[in-house]
């Protein structure tokens, strides 16, 4: 990130390889494909022009980076009517429900892997309405009111749907939680 | 609020899914919770792991035709940092709401973080005659100057967001009067439908103090009454929707 921040395309051309399409599904799936384009150009350029206010100490470059494409993306998506944004996570969560099962591409690190093929397996095994509260709430930056109003659902309804959605993807990284893997335990499996 | 009450919360927490003084009520409660910290960092892990669950499940390419598009953009001339084109109509129409808004109390001023005082003493008079009655002025001087002062910073919540990185805000009262003063600077400016709300915490209740109509330069003061002289205030965050971005914790 350093080399970012002073400028080094190079880097900053690998990380890009890391997460585009990682970005890029996100984008298309919550904003649509044909505004996919602009908004990954956009959280790529923040990320350049933002690289020098990355501190390791303070988390992971992974959750630095999400949460500023997370940030941009619910910023834009606020512009949107309430029941546009139903709608768009009504069509991820369908994704992730019946989503393919294709694996994240080689740049991807072995953790990065492992939790979002993990995720996405148990995404698919959630029941409906659990996926959809978990969509509504992080893809679709809903509060937890909003959804009960949206979904005409009583608020508790909605808090302990989300209670147990995240109960069940919580256990599903459990096994994987080790601070320590073993050198070379997931390569096996490539 | 106790502690099983704030830990029932935590999912909608790291999924940005609670109320602003939800949310601000739990980040007070984390920063003595070392259980519940725990327990948020199990959760920021599902969380962020949700967009590497949708490109996994995704059919979708990336075409390469857009990384030389990123590419030549990150390399193409700067462009203004807070005031992107798309920007300018909602910075142009709070500008002109504020200024035809004679109640309005935010002002026009250049606050420097480390000599805010000092900055605002010899350029506020000028400044604030725009916006503010002579009353009104007066009464921020006298919270501003008195030696029955504190002054409280607010800092950015999350110093990593790149887009409240510059954000700060300052909070003044006084032992010996109900007036106070909320400042708050280089805040991005909010989209349409969102705005600025200051919650002040005091004795376990936390109230919505009021909106921060920014200016131009992301600039906002409050001016209001406590309901009692020296209200002494434990928190104060500053959400944007439903998201704290600025807070004091005493």
């Amino acid at each position: 990130m350093s080399g970012i921040a002073a400028g080094d395309i190079a880097a900053f051309t690998q990380l890009y390889d890391r997460y585009a399409r990682r970005i890029h599904a996100w984008c298309a799936h919550v904003l649509g494909v044909g505004r996919a384009e602009d908004a990954m150009q956009e959280i790529f350029l923040r990320l350049w022009q933002h690289a020098g206010q990355f501190d390791r100490e303070r988390g992971s470059f992974t959750t630095w980076f999400t949460a500023i494409a997370r940030h941009y993306l619910v910023h834009v998506l606020r512009r949107e009517s309430m029941l546009r944004r139903v709608a768009m996570a009504t069509e991820v969560a369908a994704v992730l429900e019946h989503g393919s099962a294709s694996t994240p591409g080689p740049e991807e690190t072995l953790a990065q892997r492992e939790d979002g093929a993990a995720l996405a397996g148990a995404m698919k095994l959630l029941p409906d309405e659990q996926r959809q509260v978990l969509v509504l709430a992080y893809f679709g930056g809903l509060s937890q009111s909003q959804i009960a109003e949206e979904l005409a659902l009583p608020l508790g309804t909605v808090k302990k749907r989300i209670r147990l959605g995240m109960e069940k993807l919580r256990g599903a990284l459990a096994p994987q939680s080790s601070p320590q893997r073993a050198p070379g335990a997931g390569r096996a499996a490539r | 609020m106790d502690h099983y009450e704030q830990r029932e919360r935590l999912d909608a927490y790291v999924l940005g899914a609670l109320d602003a003084a939800e949310a601000a009520a739990v980040a007070a409660h984390l920063e003595t919770c070392e259980s519940c910290r725990a327990e948020v960092a199990a959760g920021r892990r599902v969380a962020e792991g949700l967009p590497a669950a949708l490109e996994v499940a995704s059919p979708l390419r990336v075409h390469p035709s857009v990384k030389r598009r990123v590419l030549a953009a990150v390399q193409g001339p700067p462009r203004p940092r807070h005031f992107r084109p798309q920007l300018w109509p909602v910075a142009a129409a709070v500008a002109l709401l504020m200024f035809i808004g004679s109640t309005v109390y935010a002002v026009h001023l250049q606050i420097e973080q480390q000599d805010l005082a000092l900055t605002v003493r010899t350029e506020t008079l000028n400044k604030l005659g725009a916006t503010l009655s002579q009353g009104d002025q007066l009464r921020v001087l006298e919270v501003l100057d008195s030696n029955a002062t504190t002054k409280r910073s607010l800092r950015s919540v999350d110093p990593q967001l790149p887009a409240f990185h510059d954000s700060y805000g300052k909070l003044w009262t006084r032992s010996d009067d109900a007036d106070v003063v909320v400042m708050v600077n280089k805040l991005p400016q909010p989209l349409p439908g969102q705005r600025y709300e200051l919650y002040l915490t005091s004795a376990g209740s936390t109230i919505d103090a009021g909106a921060l109509k920014l200016d131009a330069d992301g600039f906002a003061m409050l001016l209001f009454r406590a309901d009692r002289s020296g209200p002494s205030y434990k928190r104060a965050v500053v959400t944007l929707g439903s998201t704290p971005v600025l807070q004091w914790a005493g």
